[in-house]
């Protein structure tokens, strides 16, 4: 049941990521929750969703880029952080979860090709009424294509015995919160270059992320940080 | 169901069939019920290109395909284009998951937090979408004018800088924390000091950041370099986390 429903939510986020609406579900923070929340361990979801998050923030679609696709390697790797569990799992997943976003990416362009042909061929017997089956087809392939990554992410955790996970899990050389923090700043770059998209001025930028860093870690200080960072909350 | 509601519920699915032939071009054709031409534009503002095409079709001259037709759609396609991706992809997006990501790392409840991220933006998203078809349809092809008078701009800037703001709190609560492993011997879990994992693994994304935010015009002006300065501490972590693992995995510590 609970793999049926990790194949139903890669089928709405790769939906979610451009075809339907793109109401943010499709996002590593919720995409990974919910894959967390599925298996039993949300927190674990949560966290390297949020890790994910903080690296994918770069990739922003501007001018038709083309980017990896962050929603069916973020679901897998939520699933796999709350199946593992621990620092391992959350390696495990986050390095899953980006391998899957580059093949999602690449995936989307092969689909998006798959359109314009569909287009291209029914415009030759006169496009006319013909677009709402296609539209219907071009939705129906973008799921199973969500699904089919999610798939192949889960085939992989499978394929080794539930031993060699718990194997896999003691040998892990750091406690959960460090590896967290570690994995946070690893990602920390794609954050830098946020503002420095948002903001081209260069003073501009540096006094208003300088601010922002001392509200942090003011903020950091009288409130505490997450109980996943190894804090208190 | 008006025309006003039909475009913005269609509105919705345009993206469904971008290509690389017409770009949106295919997905605004099913949504006006016509034969498609090419045509580009932010997704979330589609709704001020369905409108304001709609509302063409009933000037004279404005039928599908037509000349007017295509110089409309090529005049509308840049400002629409660049008025999304500073207000959406640039401002909004960033804005709302940095938001969300500084509450969490504060350790707050993560499914207040969620909620919250999810109904502010996508308020702001269907606002954005319902305004555009308004707009689109009472203006027309002065629709310009109305995008430029709207107050966006001012939006999108005040967004884009509290993005900044935000992206400094973000690293100012994870330096924080890093300090605190540094400084305090705080548990680790590995027999190798945390200094030491720092020094290796956080410090060199740290540099990446300084470099990113604090590079000047000059420094770092090619996208792929900026690319390769953002994957190295992420491809470097990853390299040496699997390295110790692989090392604790064939040399087991004896308990």
């Amino acid at each position: 049941m609970t793999l049926i429903a990790l194949l139903l939510l890669g089928g709405w986020v790769a939906l979610d990521g451009a075809s339907v609406g793109q109401f943010l579900l499709s996002r590593p923070l919720f995409a990974a929750s919910v894959a967390g929340l599925l298996v039993g361990d949300p927190l674990s979801g949560l966290v390297v969703g949020l890790l994910l998050e903080l690296g994918h923030l770069a990739h922003m679609p501007l001018g038709g880029a083309q980017l990896p696709e962050p929603g069916p390697g973020a679901v897998v790797a939520g699933a796999v952080a709350g199946l593992v569990g621990g620092g391992s799992g959350l390696a495990l997943g986050f390095t899953l979860g980006l391998g899957l976003s580059w093949l999602g990416g690449r995936t989307v362009v092969w689909h998006r090709q798959a359109t314009a042909n569909r287009l291209a061929s029914a415009a030759g017997a006169g496009l006319g009424g013909a677009l709402g089956a296609i539209l219907a087809r071009t939705l129906v392939w973008d799921g199973l294509r969500g699904t089919a990554l999610v798939g192949l992410g889960l085939t992989l955790l499978h394929s080794v015995p539930g031993e060699g996970w718990s194997r896999f899990a003691q040998g892990w050389p750091l406690s959960f919160e460090f590896t967290t923090l570690i994995l946070a700043f690893a990602a920390l770059p794609g954050v830098g270059e946020v503002a420095r998209i948002a903001e081209p001025h260069s003073v501009r930028r540096l006094t208003l992320f300088l601010s922002g860093l001392g509200v942090g870690v003011v903020f950091a200080l009288s409130i505490g940080v997450a109980s996943f960072l190894g804090g208190a909350g | 169901m008006t025309l006003a509601r039909r475009l913005f519920i269609r509105s919705f699915l345009i993206q469904a069939l971008w290509n690389p032939r017409d770009f949106q071009g295919s997905g605004v054709g099913w949504a006006l019920r016509e034969t498609p031409g090419s045509f580009n534009g932010h997704p979330y503002l589609s709704g001020v290109a369905l409108g304001a095409l709609a509302r063409l079709r009933e000037t004279p001259g404005g039928e599908n395909g037509g000349d007017l037709d295509t110089r409309f759609r090529e005049a509308l396609r840049a400002p629409l284009g660049a008025l999304g991706d500073a207000l959406v992809w640039v401002g909004l997006l960033p804005f709302s998951l940095l938001t969300a990501s500084l509450l969490l790392l504060l350790g707050l409840p993560p499914i207040p937090v969620l909620m919250a991220l999810l109904v502010g933006y996508n308020g702001v998203h269907l606002g954005l979408r319902a305004w555009g078809v308004r707009v689109g349809l009472r203006h027309g092809m002065g629709v310009g004018v109305a995008l430029g008078a709207g107050g966006i701009h001012d939006w999108a800037q005040r967004l884009r800088r509290g993005g900044v703001v935000l992206a400094g709190a973000v690293t100012g609560v994870l330096l924080f924390r890093l300090v605190q492993y540094g400084g305090h011997g705080l548990e680790v879990g590995a027999p190798i000091p945390a200094e030491l994992l720092i020094l290796f693994l956080a410090v060199p994304a740290c540099l990446a950041v300084g470099l990113l935010v604090f590079g000047g015009p000059r420094a770092c002006s090619s996208p792929r370099l900026r690319q390769r300065i953002r994957i190295f501490p992420l491809g470097w972590t990853l390299l040496i986390l699997w390295g110790l693992f692989a090392l604790s995995f064939v040399n087991p510590p004896s308990v």
